[in-house]
């Protein structure tokens, strides 16, 4: 019913990115607010997820572009605990769906229920809301769901909204997937089609903690096993509302014409690679040129640097290439790295 | 680390990161050296060279013809050429950026183009983008760059080249590749599995089923981990020289590319050339294109045979299958068996040569330059100011010309040029000065005091009010403001509101004339300098620089129909030309940096989209030039022609029925200023005279000209008079062959020469049927001198019926005709009359034998404007002023009694020719007056006497009359006064009427302004001309100043932008240079930076491998250029 999404912001799918073309570059007091704020965040995740600064920064960083987050590790170690962490880092609310092969879409996205008494002739419909009607939704194990189900959650991630029954009900802002799925265990899987992984903006591998991680690690969390990411408690450091306001900060964060034309040029490059065969979507594009605006407003820059750019290449591009005949994580990896290292960087000339 | 610059002035900022840079606050002057250094092919092209030569040509003809047009267009046409290769010097500089190939390497035959971005003055507000075609008919790798520009002045007349850029980017011509004939050896066949995946089978993993591949296929795939990157196909290309010829060499190339190259489901292969070179494993595109390059520049070069090298390297003897890629010179009788060894041929013409559809038509015989086409250009954004821009320079231009127009109108002569370019000047000056006082009165430190424009507004009416009135003052001392004496300044304006209440300024009908000229040119003046402290200071410079012109042209040359056509053309051509965009042409060297073969290069013609505020001020600059051009060439043609002298007076060709002209620009002055010149003849006469050759009645249109009177055989015999005295006059002709003979006095008999004529209206003897008198001959003439005493000249009345020859007056200038009235004012008798006219001009004009010339009435101009002539103006002026007062008056030809050399001899040179008025009093005949006050060059005979008895109480308010000071009408002739005159050749007054009995005395000296050094001559004209030539001069370096100081700002800009403008992608250009630097110093521990290797990634490379300090400096620098080149412009910009 239209009446169930009357309290709820107007859902925009491309608000976060909206207008930066036209909107002045942001300031450098702005971004270095911003950047105070994330700093924040990523300082109150990593309470939690000891030793993954990294792959925390890359998260954060992810959640203000707008986009989605895959993340593909072996279990245990902390990818539950890295979504949790960062819900709560914002003030978010916090989904967890655990996808196996039975589940329906409906488990995801909720189900009109009828309401009013039996035998009436005109009886209400009510929503009975899904995990998806959550801030941050954690999806674990993806590649177990079935292909129906994983469409419906196509939907949901790129449109940002929800429909039942032909009624359309947004999603909160801001929304944020992060689907994890374990890359050794191919078994009883449905591999994730394409289209869907184009519509994360990162891959991350989260890996196993250096030795000194994995000690504070123990000395942090060591008594509570079994109930590890409910015991650690993370104070909001923000709400959701005021991280839109950093978001909007961060897209307008200032990329150069010469940066332009160099992602161009490194979209091309992947494009004529034969073995990479379709190449980089316009999509992965925007994206890794909204992912790099915040990469910058993370380190407290109002200009996205050449670096921003190559860090990133590899959780943005390295997924949406393996399509081809070539599958192996690392070899997509190489052969990326060898395509970054043929496209000059732009450098000022005299 | 610290960067320093070997200048000096050096600046120290702070960069972040606590890097200490010395900044060089001369770099603009550093780059404009630099420019200069860039510069030095500025040449005139072969059409300069032309046009200079026809001008030169030109001008040699106009002065010996004679024509001061024909000069002053050949001068205009030097001056232009030459102009045009000096302001080829201030052409701004232009950098060539982002130069980029286009694709990134390409095959040979095929198009390819190459990018790059201009920036200059020119371009500061947007770049303009270029791109020129790539010659990629041969294989290799080149380099292109330097890039040099050819810049050419809008007519083509000089041209500047200059280095644009330093930068060389690397661009590969792959060959072709080829397949073999039929496709039979393509391996890896489609279909076939890659290498990296292999069909299941037992004992395989499950979990490395390639699902995707397995999908496609219909069966199982597996991932095989570590087969990936072994070479199983080596592809060995024969080079060697011997088997080879150039087509075979090509298709070999061609199809060792063709093997090689990485397709999809092919498996990795290996390249090795018979010359050594062996790529490894090939499995990626990125090694494929390093496969190319190394191929492209590839040439025959020995080595060992085929077989041999498979023998040789057991990377070879591992691989599956070795293709060797040979011509059949090449393959061996047997093949080796134990090797899966194939021979692929390469035979027939090279597919090169074979497949024009391919290549774009070059095979066919076609020129490939004929593919150097231009690409269209992209048209900057529209530039929001032009509008206003373009509003502003019009009002200016319509305020000057309005004021041009105006005082041209309102003086009503060319009177008015002078105080308009002093009116402008003081009102351009006066701003700065009340500016100054301004900032000195206010309070210190206070930025809030503006330049007043009520006080410039102030400054201009009062400078150009004064300098009005100066010049305005009816010409008195005859000096424009601008002068080299000082003292005629003092007294003129001491002498100003008298001369004002005299010339009648201040008449009510020129008071609108004053006020409107003083507002017109100060609200212009003002109007420019207002402007100039917005900015817009060339524009400024446009209605100053107008005037001066203007200014020049008119008071100095001679402005004819011809500088006018030649000017208004000139415009017309420099616009269209302008408006057209000029020719520039960039040339990008391309050379081949492996192997031989010389370097080629390409060139294409940029038009430059219409930048329209640009354009504007670019059509100022041309007025500007080519108005000083003209100006030069009016002041410079006229002086030439008037040195090499207009024409004497024609004794030799005039006729009895001719018209002698007296022309008062160009006559006889040449000749007056001749010293030691040939002799024309001696008289022997006790007492000197005028010696009258003509006489002239009949006052035309170009000056005084005589009547064709009747001639009548000379009859001998006395006639009344009725105070005079008789001499004997012995005339000896040396030098003189002239129809008409010198007289002195009325001849009554003649001897020694028969057969002459004699005209009694004008008193004239006359060789008859127009044969000049032989030189050589010798006459005597018995004369009468009249000698009327001052009594019967005061009385003297005007005949009653006048002579038959026309006396009047053509329609003359008002002011003329209000002087003369003026002058005679109050007086009742025509000898008072007379001697006032003459009294008024000796006072009042000066002696110049080098009057300048303009346009309009020259008597006109003498009286009103020049005030400085010789005996022609004199005493045409007085015969004018004369006549308008009603006495009948002509202007006698001759010469001043000359040389006293023996006795009583005279000795007459050309230097003694003279003209004087004569008026007719009845009974007295025609009575000699003397106006001019002095005479020229020192060393010639001064002459200048005025009768006694002519000497009025009226006139002489500053000089003082010649001759003797008291009234001597009573005393009787001194026969003996000529010979004391000997003793002061040069000083004899005239004997006519009264001889002086008193001893010379110092009232005798000529007046001083006669006696001192002339200022009138030549001097005056060279020191005009150096005062304008300085002011234009100082002028167009103004102009030049701002052009070149835009220009070194937009050279720093073409890094940083220009305030901001066009800052996009700008890095400092003093941050550029420490980077750059700090990598030289980095450089050979660590290598250079790569080109996919970001400042940040060096900067972190060298860290550890360099001293720290060092590493974090770079980090530093690293930081700030990201900052600078990727940061976002500053505000302003972006907001508009």
């Amino acid at each position: 019913m239209p009446g169930e999404s009357s309290g709820q912001p107007a859902g925009n799918p491309v608000a976060l990115t909206e207008g930066v073309a036209e909107a002045p570059p942001a300031s450098e007091s702005e971004v270095q607010e911003a950047a105070a704020w994330l700093q924040e965040i990523v300082a109150a995740v990593a309470e939690a997820v000891v030793g993954h600064d990294d792959a925390i920064r890359l998260a954060v960083a992810c959640l203000l572009s707008g986009g989605h987050l895959l993340v593909e590790d072996v279990p245990g170690v902390g990818k539950t605990t890295l979504a949790r962490a960062l819900a709560a880092a914002i003030g978010a609310q916090w989904q967890r769906v655990q996808c196996t092969p039975d589940l329906l879409p409906t488990d995801l996205t909720g189900v009109h229920v009828p309401v009013g008494e039996l035998g009436a002739t005109a009886r209400r419909v009510e929503l009975r809301r899904g995990p998806l009607f959550a801030e941050v939704v954690m999806v674990d194990e993806l590649n177990r769901a079935s292909p129906r189900t994983q469409a419906a959650l196509l939907e949901a991630m790129e449109e940002r909204q929800i429909t039942l029954d032909g009624v359309t009900y947004p999603l909160p802002r801001p929304f944020f997937v992060v689907a994890t799925q374990n890359p050794d265990d191919f078994e009883g899987t449905y591999p994730l089609p394409e289209s869907q992984l184009d519509r994360f903006l990162f891959r991350l591998h989260l890996g196993f903690p250096s030795v000194d991680a994995e000690m504070a690690l123990l000395r942090h969390g060591g008594s509570t096993f079994g109930s590890l990411p409910e015991a650690v408690v993370i104070e909001p450091v923000t709400v959701p509302a005021e991280l839109l306001r950093i978001a909007s900060i961060a897209a307008r964060v200032y990329l150069a014409p010469a940066l332009r034309r160099y992602l161009v040029e490194l979209a091309g490059a992947t494009r004529s690679e034969p073995r990479l065969h379709p190449g980089v979507s316009p999509r992965a594009l925007l994206g890794l040129a909204a992912a790099a605006r915040v990469w910058a407003a993370v380190q407290g820059r109002n200009y996205v640097l050449p670096d921003d750019l190559l860090e990133l290449v590899e959780p943005t591009l390295a997924h949406r290439l393996g399509l081809g005949v070539i599958v192996d994580r690392a070899e997509v990896s190489a052969l990326l790295d060898e395509i970054v290292r043929a496209v000059p960087v732009p450098f000022p000339e005299r | 680390m610290t960067v320093t610059w070997p200048e000096t002035q050096r600046q120290r900022e702070r960069l972040p990161g606590d890097l200490i840079i010395e900044l060089d606050k001369r770099k603009k002057q550093v780059e404009a050296s630099r420019a200069a250094r860039g510069r030095r092919g500025a040449a005139l092209t072969g059409r300069g060279r032309a046009a200079i030569a026809l001008g030169v040509a030109v001008t040699g003809a106009g002065l010996v013809v004679g024509s001061v047009e024909l000069a002053q267009g050949g001068i205009a046409v030097v001056a232009l050429v030459s102009g045009c290769r000096v302001m080829a010097w201030f052409r701004g500089r232009v950098s060539v950026i982002n130069l980029r190939t286009q694709p990134p390497m390409v095959a040979v035959g095929m198009p390819a183009q190459l990018t790059g971005e201009l920036t200059g003055w020119r371009h500061r507000a947007s770049r303009v983008s270029f791109s020129l075609p790539i010659d990629t008919r041969e294989r290799g790798t080149f380099a292109l760059g330097e890039s040099m520009m050819w810049r050419s002045d809008p007519l083509g007349l000089s041209v500047v080249r200059q280095r644009t850029s330093r930068v060389r980017r690397r661009f590969l011509v792959h060959p072709l590749p080829l397949s073999p004939a039929g496709g039979r050896l393509a391996f890896g066949t489609e279909g076939e599995p890659s290498a990296a995946l292999k069909p299941f089978e037992d004992g395989d993993e499950l979990r490395r089923v390639h699902w995707t591949t397995s999908e496609r296929l219909g069966h199982w795939m597996v991932q095989m981990p570590d087969t990936s990157l072994r070479a199983t196909t080596a592809v060995l290309v024969d080079l060697r020289p011997a088997v080879h010829t150039p087509d075979s060499f090509e298709r070999t190339i061609g199809l060792a590319a063709g093997l090689v190259q990485p397709r999809q489901g092919g498996g990795p292969t290996r390249l090795v050339t018979t010359a050594g070179l062996d790529s490894g494993p090939l499995a990626t595109s990125a090694r494929f294109s390093e496969v190319l390059a190394a191929l492209a520049s590839e040439r025959p070069r020995p080595g060992p045979p085929p077989e041999a090298l498979i023998e040789r390297l057991p990377a070879l003897r591992r691989c599956e299958r070795v293709i060797i890629v040979t011509t059949p010179a090449g393959c061996p009788v047997t093949a080796r068996p134990r090797q899966r060894t194939e021979y692929v041929v390469a035979e027939g013409p090279a597919q090169l040569r074979s497949n024009p559809a391919r290549l774009g038509g070059l095979a066919d015989g076609t020129d490939p330059r004929s593919l150097l086409q231009p690409v269209p250009l992209r048209s900057p954004p529209p530039l929001p100011p032009v509008a206003a821009g373009a509003i502003g320079v019009i009002g200016r231009l319509i305020a000057s010309g309005v004021a041009i127009a105006a005082l041209g109108l309102l003086f009503m002569g060319d009177g008015w040029v002078v105080p308009l370019v002093a009116a402008a000047l003081a009102g351009h000056g006066m701003p700065f000065l009340t500016d100054a006082g301004a900032r000195l009165l206010s309070r210190r430190g206070s930025r809030r005091v503006r330049p007043s424009v009520t006080l410039g507004v102030l400054g201009g009416v009062v400078g150009t009010a004064v300098i009005a009135g100066l010049v305005a003052n009816g010409g008195h001392p005859g000096h424009p403001p601008i002068i080299n004496d000082f003292a005629p300044l003092g007294r003129a304006l001491w002498r100003l509101p008298v001369n004002l209440r005299l010339t009648g300024v201040l008449a009510p009908e020129r008071i609108p004339l004053v006020v409107g000229s003083t507002v017109a040119v100060g609200l212009a003046a003002t109007l420019a300098e207002f402007l100039t402290r917005r900015g817009k200071g060339v524009w400024a410079a446009v209605p100053a620089s107008l005037v001066v012109v203007f200014g020049a042209t008119e008071g100095v040359g001679h402005l004819s129909v011809t500088t006018c056509g030649v000017l208004a053309a000139s415009m017309v051509l420099a616009i269209g030309l302008l408006a057209g965009g000029s020719r520039e042409i960039i040339q990008v060297s391309r050379q081949q940096q492996t192997g031989g073969g010389g370097g080629t290069s390409s060139s294409v013609r940029l038009g430059y989209p219409r930048d329209r505020r640009l354009h504007w001020i670019r059509v100022a600059a041309a007025v500007t030039f080519f108005g000083a051009c003209l100006a030069l060439a009016g002041w410079l043609g006229n002086l030439a022609v008037s040195a090499t002298g207009g024409g004497l007076v024609s004794l030799r060709t005039a006729g009895p029925g001719g018209l002698v002209h007296i022309d008062p620009t160009v006559s006889f002055a040449p000749q007056l200023s001749e010293t030691g010149g040939p002799v024309l003849f001696t008289v022997r006469s006790p007492v000197p005279d005028y010696w009258q050759l003509l006489t002239l009645d009949v006052l035309g249109p170009a000056g005084f000209v005589s009547a064709s009177s009747a001639f009548t055989p000379f009859a001998s015999g006395p006639q009344p008079m009725p105070n005079g005295r008789r001499v004997v006059e012995v005339f000896h002709l040396v030098g003189l062959a002239s129809p008409w003979l010198p007289v002195g006095g009325i001849p009554l008999s003649i001897s020694g020469i028969s057969g002459l004529d004699w005209a009694p209206e004008s008193e004239t003897l006359f060789v008859p049927d127009q044969e000049p008198a032989a030189p050589g001959a010798t006459y005597a003439i018995d004369a009468l001198q009249p000698m009327p005493s001052a009594a019967a000249l005061a009385g003297a009345t005007l005949v009653a019926d006048p002579p038959p020859v026309d006396l009047g007056v053509p329609t003359e200038p008002d002011r003329v005709v209000r002087l003369a009235h003026q002058v005679v004012a109050g007086l009742t008798t025509p000898f008072a009359k007379a001697v006032a006219i003459q009294n008024y001009l000796r006072a009042h004009e000066t002696y110049n034998l080098n009057p300048p010339t303009g346009p309009g009435n020259q008597l006109e101009r003498f009286l009103f404007v020049t005030h400085a002539g010789y005996c022609q103006q004199f005493s045409a002026a007085f015969a004018l002023m004369a006549r308008i007062d009603g006495l009948p008056t002509r202007v006698a030809v001759g010469t001043t009694p000359g040389q006293l050399v023996q006795g009583d001899t005279y000795q007459v040179t050309p230097a003694d020719i003279h003209s004087w008025p004569e008026v007719l009093f009845a009974g007295l005949g025609w009575v000699r007056f003397e106006p001019t006050p002095g005479r020229g060059p020192p060393g010639n005979t001064n002459y200048t006497g005025i009768l006694p008895s002519q000497v009025g109480a009226a006139g002489g308010t500053s000089v003082a009359p010649v001759g003797v000071p008291t009234h001597s009408s009573g005393n009787s002739p001194d026969p003996s006064a000529p010979h004391g005159e000997a003793t002061l050749p040069g000083l004899v007054p005239l004997p006519i009427g009264v001889t002086p009995t008193t001893a010379p005395s110092p009232a005798r000296v000529p007046p001083g302004s006669s006696r001192a050094p002339e200022p009138g001559t030549s001097v005056d004209f060279v020191v005009w001309g150096a005062v304008g030539a300085a002011l234009l001069l100082v002028l167009l370096f103004l102009v030049a100043g701002r052009f070149r100081r835009r220009v070194a700002r937009a050279v720093i800009g073409g890094i940083r932008g220009p305030k901001g403008a066009g800052r996009e992608g700008g890095v400092p250009y003093e941050l550029l240079r420490a980077w750059e630097q700090a990598c030289a110093t980095v450089g050979p521990l660590i290598g250079e930076r790569r080109s996919a290797e970001t400042a940040n990634a060096y900067a972190r490379r060298c860290q550890g491998r360099v001293p720290l300090e060092t590493a974090r400096q770079l980090d530093a620098l690293a930081t700030a250029l990201g900052r600078a080149f990727f940061g976002p412009p500053p505000v302003s910009a972006v907001v508009r």
